[in-house]
């Protein structure tokens, strides 16, 4: 299991250019659809975890681990995401130069940043019938949405004012 | 210019890693404040490195630039503790969170606190991509792609070759998705 974990969230961390937000499409994919490790109402509490928690959104893949296998799992699959992004930037932190002149590599970024786009809207439109289908859940959804388009309210009150607002009407 | 030693590059980043929310920008700019106007360790330009370093490498943007500055501070061990200080504080916490997750998760007065949560980040991903789609409204190109890409998930295409495909495409189509004005994608 943990072993499975680890391939897992290896491939994943290499493989999320463009932002880190291609993360929660690809563990979406491998740990829910593929390997039913968690399931999809699982899958977006850890989403919510990752947003009240402070740092980057990537740190829910500690709660999926922990999910999966404890403790170990945690560690596990943070060491798993984080891993090649890290070895990324140290061996770029001396070649950049060179790196930096070679117009495809930041043009098959770009491409990835536009596909993520795509792969984000994808995600939620999974996500979105479980987590948000009753009137009220819509409700909320639609607030959020817009008080952190309009407004400069951090995402972490709106998450846990949230929580309030479904004690009082998703009972 | 000062001399931080391991420690306090630790520090420094535990500071950032615990205190920082609001997504990837909201975080560089603390890292930016922290690091370079307070502190004076690396000048802007260092920073702007860090960042374009931090775009091409997979994983979060702040992460990969916080490893970077470690790293240009003091080499391997500044980038190890650049790395540990930015997540532990959140890795402690979302234990803490999957701990009681897993003891009241499924409580009869808790559920309805979690539904509300949930029905929070679809609007918060929601939010980020409106954010992410605008700069591709003006530019067909990336407008196919994004909607590619799309279409491709919603066949249960595996994500991962859907992002080796667009690097593919980014290259075939050259400067076309450059954002037209300003920015960037």
């Amino acid at each position: 299991m943990l072993l499975t974990l680890f391939l897992n969230t290896l491939k994943i961390g290499a493989l999320s250019f463009g932002g880190g937000y291609a993360i929660i499409s690809l563990l979406q994919y491998d740990l829910v659809t593929q390997l039913h490790l968690l399931s999809p109402g699982e899958f977006v509490d850890a989403i919510a975890v990752g947003q009240i928690t402070p740092g980057p959104l990537l740190i829910m893949a500690a709660f999926i681990g922990y999910r999966v296998a404890g403790v170990p799992g945690a560690i596990v699959a943070l060491t798993g995401l984080f891993l090649p992004c890290t070895l990324a930037v140290v061996v770029l932190a001396s070649t950049y130069e060179k790196v930096q002149g070679l117009a495809f590599v930041e043009r098959a970024i770009r491409g990835v940043s536009t596909a993520v786009v795509g792969l984000l809207a994808a995600a939620v439109i999974g996500l979105a019938p479980q987590a948000s289908a009753t009137l009220a859940s819509a409700g909320i959804a639609a607030a959020v949405f817009v008080l952190v388009t309009r407004t400069k309210i951090e995402p972490v009150a709106l998450v846990l004012a949230s929580g309030v607002v479904g004690l009082l009407l998703l009972r | 210019m000062d001399d931080p030693t391991v420690l306090d590059i630790f520090l420094v980043f535990t500071k950032i890693g615990a205190l920082s929310f609001g997504g990837p920008y909201a975080i560089l700019a603390y890292i930016e404040r922290e690091v370079v106007r307070e502190r004076g360790w690396l000048d802007a330009e260092e920073f702007a490195k860090a960042v374009g370093i931090a775009t091409l490498t997979p994983g979060p943007i702040a992460y990969s630039a916080a490893v970077y500055l470690g790293f240009r501070l003091r080499r391997l061990r500044g980038a190890a503790a650049a790395a540990f200080g930015l997540t532990w504080p959140a890795f402690v916490l979302a234990l803490a969170f999957a701990f009681a997750y897993e003891r009241f998760g499924s409580l009869p007065s808790v559920q309805p606190v979690l539904k509300g949560f949930e029905a929070a980040v679809i609007g918060l991903l929601l939010a980020i991509l409106w954010r992410m789609a605008k700069p591709l409204a003006r530019n067909p190109w990336a407008l196919v792609l994004a909607a590619a890409s799309f279409g491709a998930l919603l066949l249960r295409v595996n994500p991962g070759i859907v992002i080796l495909l667009a690097a593919v495409a980014g290259v075939l189509l050259r400067d076309r998705l450059a954002a037209r004005e300003g920015g960037g994608v």
